[in-house]
């Protein structure tokens, strides 16, 4: 009887030990930066003041970057450059926008113009196709010619931006498109926030591209890396990525693509001759600073395989090349990439 | 008599283990069982997933019809341009985002 009794007081101790140890969770989401923000946070009691925060972060970007929409509050954004050529520094929106261009035009040489953050008047027009074509399935839609890609280009080439304490002007005709950076400084500053303030265990996803995560209590994250075939409509897992403290940045054509006629079409554009290529599906990289590597994903998907693996190289990334087209179906994994992915 | 004992013991740690395993199981699958509907970050409702409905709300630019059908969450309609909700699978997975951004609606799967 003596042994019965220790051994429900011992089932009741376990019981009590389980239930002390059990982790809360913070979990919402909102929609910024054109896509949905997720941001879990653990074991933290001011986790509905972080995650106000960061919403605040990532919103202010939104209203600095879009190119599609004035805010009523915000009068300095790309969309303001891009409708009146110059913008002035005259509200709080002009800092988070300096520092953005500035870090573009970096990038835009670090990756000898793979990047180009004046690339806006050819991937609007591409971005406007590809939504016609999903909606109707009109080929007609294609109707971007050679010779307009190459008078897009020529502005492109001939555009600068000029950036002063004081104003922000936009010299030349071109047009201007952080889609490629934007989501990465996004997610940048609001894991530079959660560092600070000594929230380190939570997942932040950023539209799915731009995942950044801290510990997670009790086991690591385990994140699957997907590939969207569109010409199939079929989503491939190409393996998963376990562990913790990590980023990782994802370009790939994704929904935003069709295939007509042997050509990929999506949203991913090369600023050197204009067209979206296809030599990967999906590029994905692991463990950098989520705005150069958003950037960075950007401009490898338009150079061939040799270009891109010597600036893998040369930048020493942690990357993952992929494609599911055809018998060129492949996948690159760099030197750098470690135990962490799990190839399905 | 020892041995009766012996057994009443193992029983009963066979029983409490199986307590605990169906309290893990009921805790640790991932499917919802509500839909938290958001529109500009307000919940608007939340829907049960074990009641076929048909919701209808006005987004920024349109009206949308989210149903729930055999416990699944999908978006049957929508105004938006892109038909980017309209065309994402229907769900009953916990922490699954079906969201329209022109509207500004987000669904999301829940458990509680």
């Amino acid at each position: 009887m003596k042994k019965l009794f220790f051994v429900l007081m011992l089932m009741i101790s376990l019981l009590f030990i389980s239930s002390c140890s059990v982790v809360k969770i913070y979990n919402d989401s909102f929609i910024a930066l054109g896509t949905v923000i997720d941001l879990t946070i653990y074991d933290n009691d001011d986790a509905l003041k972080h995650y106000k925060e960061v919403l605040n972060i990532m919103r202010n970007i939104t209203k600095a970057s879009s190119a599609y929409k004035q805010y009523a509050d915000s009068s300095v954004s790309i969309y303001a450059l891009n409708e009146n050529k110059v913008v002035l520094n005259d509200n709080k929106y002009f800092d988070i926008l300096k520092e953005l261009l500035n870090y573009s035009i970096e990038i835009k040489n670090t990756t000898n113009g793979y990047f180009n953050p004046l690339i806006g008047s050819i991937s609007f027009k591409w971005k406007d196709i590809i939504e016609e074509y999903n909606k109707t399935n009109d080929s007609s839609v294609i109707n971007f010619s050679s010779n307009e890609i190459n008078n897009y280009l020529s502005k492109i080439n001939n555009s600068e931006l000029v950036i002063t304490e004081d104003y922000i002007e936009l010299k030349g005709n071109a047009l201007i498109d952080l889609g490629a950076i934007a989501k990465g400084y996004a997610t940048k500053k609001a894991i530079e926030y959660l560092d600070n303030a000594s929230c380190n265990k939570y997942i932040l996803n950023a539209g799915k591209s731009n995942i950044a995560f801290g510990t997670k209590p009790k086991k690591e994250f385990n994140i699957m890396l997907t590939d969207y075939d569109t010409k199939d409509n079929k989503i491939t897992n190409i393996g998963n990525i376990v562990g913790n403290n990590m980023t990782i940045t994802t370009s790939a054509m994704g929904e935003q693509s069709f295939y007509y006629d042997g050509n990929y079409y999506h949203h991913i554009i090369s600023p050197i001759d204009g067209y979206p290529k296809s030599y990967y599906t999906t590029v994905s990289i692991f463990n950098l600073d989520p705005m150069l590597s958003d950037a960075y994903a950007t401009a490898i998907f338009s150079m061939d395989i040799d270009e891109a693996k010597a600036f893998i190289e040369e930048n020493d990334l942690e990357t993952i090349l992929y494609s599911n087209i055809g018998n060129k179906g492949y996948i690159y994994k760099s030197i750098k990439v470690g135990d962490y992915f799990h190839e399905n | 008599m020892k041995i009766k004992r012996d057994l009443i013991l193992i029983g009963i740690l066979i029983s409490i283990s199986l307590v605990f395993l169906v309290i893990w199981f009921v805790n640790n699958n991932d499917i919802g069982n509500y839909a938290v509907i958001t529109h500009n970050d307000e919940e608007v409702v939340r829907l049960p997933l074990n009641t076929d409905t048909e919701y209808e709300i006005l987004g920024d630019i349109s009206l949308m019809h989210i149903h729930i059908k055999d416990g699944y969450v999908y978006v049957h309609d929508s105004g938006c341009s892109n038909q980017i909700c309209a065309n994402t699978k229907k769900t009953n997975k916990k922490g699954a985002i079906i969201a329209c951004i022109p509207n500004g609606v987000i669904i999301k799967v829940i458990k509680v």
